[in-house]
């Protein structure tokens, strides 16, 4: 191996430094002892640099949409905007990385670009650079024309944002793209609807002149399968997002409720009551292949797949009096109780396989005014952390597809709301206004 | 007592003849006793500290006629000669010469030994390079050299983040992903999976690559700590990790090796 060859990298830390050699690929040394601290990110107003009349709405529209989309990610101490210095640089050449790097801002980041106008299209310049590096400090350039509009700005500030959350979140896709589809009242029965993940653009999907629960979108955003009151009970059905109709699904006669996606898209998972008694049943995406896989006494509703593998099923079960979280192969074997006690509901695997998110009321019971709480469990300790308190009745959680989210239905006095929260609790904000909302459902991309 | 005191006065004319008597027999009886001692010296010689030879059952040899190395007190006397006229040394022994050989004397033709050739060393030429090995993931793992090491100290903008000093250009070019690399794992890193009782300040040292779909792989115990839970969380967090995203566009090797060290912080 000859010199010219051989790429050595040393990282030496404050604790232990020590050299290190390196091979035909470079080595990195890096460590933790206390945890990660967030990025500090700065989003500088994009330069508007064009004078079309529409540009300076859009650009309002673009910001406050990218400085969210950041915000919520989860990963970011972002730079307030009154700490910003005061040029917004449009291109890399009138980037002062000093300025931004230095008090009051203190970035490690910044995100900066221009939006123009031009015609009917929009055009904006995105770059991210590492404030802490002036050697070399792009990491990111991305550039994005669309129709001018509202919705397409708000969807080129949306891609950008994922775009830096991708890069710097170590890869798992960010969330500014994804949608939640829950029930809501609001147009007088109760339909499914869908908004965006920050709770813009809401809009119902069915208008069926019934009630329909427990939606669930497929792994490949074309479909919904939910639950509808017909003539002869409530049954699974299933709605084309991109045909805009109902499609066939071979539902079971009875009451069939809680229908849950594998993460392949070929399974569904739900509970029918054929003889009286809620079981879990599997089938495949249109219906055939119907498989039971609990035969207990007792109802067993409310199934999720671990996304991970789709060889695990965990659901609701009241086979031992008040409803408890249980998992199983989904073959129906290995039967786990996961809760210990009280009244555990609506089971939601999270996307690497790790967790499950249920609501809980740990003291239910007369005379114990235990409120119901969304919890997490780590599936393999079976060690559970209360993620809200004293906010009303949590119910119905649902993991966003990058895992540092969960939404969920909170019911506080004046009705149901759809609310989310980082999977640690924090953050929580409401995403839909007034009441009559429920049973959310996070989408997978 | 009172009574005979008179009688004693009253033989008066006898007391003479009786301390006569008296005498001699004192004077015969220290005879004695100095002719007892005089004979019996006589007969017994010193028996307190005399070194008198014995005869009985028990044998003693002096000890320095033993063989024993032990210091003598006074050196061995030399041999002298036995007689102050020696002989006269003998006559030196005549040199001989030989004799001259004769003019039609055919020498004998002297039997000639083989020589054996003698074995020229070898140059020493260096061994043949191995193959080269195929390129692989796994670096050479050591300290180098100090000297060879070129540092250069980056800037530390956190408490808790290393204080990164580089010596090749994937860290000069690419902290950010370092950042990532180390923000994932410690993410992952379950605090709760460590034993109490593992003393603050343990370190336990991962290695791993990050392939180019900053997907990790290879994940093994590079140097591990005293604590077998602290071990085995260090590793959990590592293959709990899906990705890293994607390897930088401007780094061009396959993939990056990595060395991660978990520190306890202690029980809190």
């Amino acid at each position: 191996m000859t010199p010219r060859r051989r790429s050595t990298l040393f990282f030496i830390f404050l604790l232990l430094p020590l050299g290190w050699r390196a091979g035909a690929q470079d080595w990195v040394r890096t460590g933790t002892n206390l945890g990660a601290a967030r990025i500090r990110l700065a989003a500088a107003d994009f330069n508007p640099s064009s004078a079309d009349a529409q540009t300076p709405a859009l650009k309002t529209t673009f910001d406050s949409t990218f400085y969210n989309d950041l915000n919520n990610a989860g990963i970011f101490d972002m730079v307030s905007k009154s700490m910003a210095p005061p040029l917004m640089p449009a291109s890399p050449q009138q980037m002062n990385l000093a300025a931004w790097a230095a008090a009051p801002s203190n970035a490690a980041m910044v995100a900066f670009g221009s939006i123009a106008v031009t015609g009917d299209r929009v055009a904006v310049y995105g770059w991210l650079f590492d404030a802490k590096n002036p050697e070399s400090p792009q990491i990111l350039g991305k550039q994005y024309n669309e129709a001018a509009s509202q919705d397409n700005a708000r969807l080129i500030a949306h891609r950008f944002a994922d775009e830096i959350i991708t890069r710097l979140g170590g890869g798992i896709p960010g969330i500014a793209e994804t949608h939640i589809y829950y029930v809501s009242a609001r147009g007088g029965n109760k339909e499914v609807w869908q908004m965006d993940y920050d709770g813009q653009g809401p809009h119902p999907i069915t208008h069926l002149g019934t009630i329909s629960l427990s939606p669930r979108v497929s792994p490949d955003n074309d479909r919904v399968a939910f639950a509808s009151l017909g003539r002869q009970g409530w049954s699974i059905r299933m709605y084309s997002l991109l045909l805009g109709r109902l499609v066939s699904f071979n539902s079971l006669v009875g009451n069939t409720l809680s229908p849950a996606w594998s993460s392949d898209g070929a399974k569904l998972a739900f509970s029918a009551s054929r003889s009286g008694d809620p079981e879990i049943f599997t089938s495949d995406a249109n219906g055939g292949n119907l498989k039971q896989v609990t035969t207990f006494r007792g109802p067993d509703v409310s199934p999720t797949w671990n996304p991970k593998t789709n060889s695990q099923i965990a659901w609701c079960s009241g086979r031992t009096g008040l409803p408890q979280i249980y998992m199983m192969d989904s073959d129906g074997t290995s039967v786990q109780r996961m809760t210990d006690g009280g009244y555990a509901t609506s089971p939601s695997w999270s996307p690497n396989g790790q967790f499950l998110a249920f609501a809980w009321n740990r003291k239910y019971g007369p005379g114990a005014p235990g409120g119901q709480d969304i919890y997490i469990m780590d599936i393999a300790s079976k060690r559970w952390t209360q993620l809200t308190h004293d906010a009303g009745r949590q119910d119905f959680p649902s993991w966003s597809p990058d895992g540092r989210h969960i939404v969920f239905q909170r019911e506080n006095g004046g009705g149901s709301e759809i609310w989310t929260m980082l999977s640690d609790g924090t953050e929580q904000h409401r995403l839909t206004p007034g009441s009559g909302s429920s049973m959310p459902n996070w989408s997978w991309k | 007592m009172a009574r005979s005191q008179p009688d004693i006065l009253d033989e008066k004319e006898g007391l003479g003849s009786q301390i006569a008597q008296s005498t001699l027999l004192h004077g015969l009886v220290v005879g004695l006793i100095l002719g007892y001692g005089y004979m019996h010296n006589m007969l017994h010689g010193s028996e307190w500290g005399a070194n008198a030879f014995q005869q009985g059952a028990i044998q003693a040899t002096l000890v320095s006629t033993a063989a024993l190395p032990l210091p003598q007190d006074h050196p061995p006397t030399e041999n002298v000669l036995a007689t102050e006229t020696p002989s006269v040394a003998p006559a030196l022994e005549e040199q001989k010469t030989e004799p001259l050989p004769l003019p039609e004397a055919v020498p004998i033709p002297e039997k000639q030994t083989p020589v054996k050739p003698q074995i020229k060393p070898k140059p020493q030429t260096p061994p043949p390079h191995p193959a080269a090995p195929p390129k692989q993931n796994k670096a050479n793992y050591g300290e180098a050299a100090p000297a060879n090491v070129p540092r250069a100290t980056a800037s530390n903008n956190t408490a808790n983040s290393p204080q990164a000093e580089t010596g090749g250009d994937f860290g000069s070019r690419f902290g950010w992903y370092v950042d990532v690399i180390k923000r994932k794992v410690a993410q992952d890193w379950y605090l709760q999976e460590v034993q109490p009782s593992t003393p603050a300040g343990a370190t336990v040292y991962v290695q791993f690559t990050v392939a180019r779909d900053g997907t990790p792989g290879s994940v093994t115990l590079a140097t591990p700590s005293s604590s077998p839970s602290l071990n085995s969380s260090c590793l959990h967090a590592v293959q709990r990790v899906d990705t890293f995203g994607p390897l930088p566009a401007g780094y061009n090797e396959n993939s990056l090796n990595v060395l991660y060290h978990c520190t306890y912080p202690g029980s809190r």
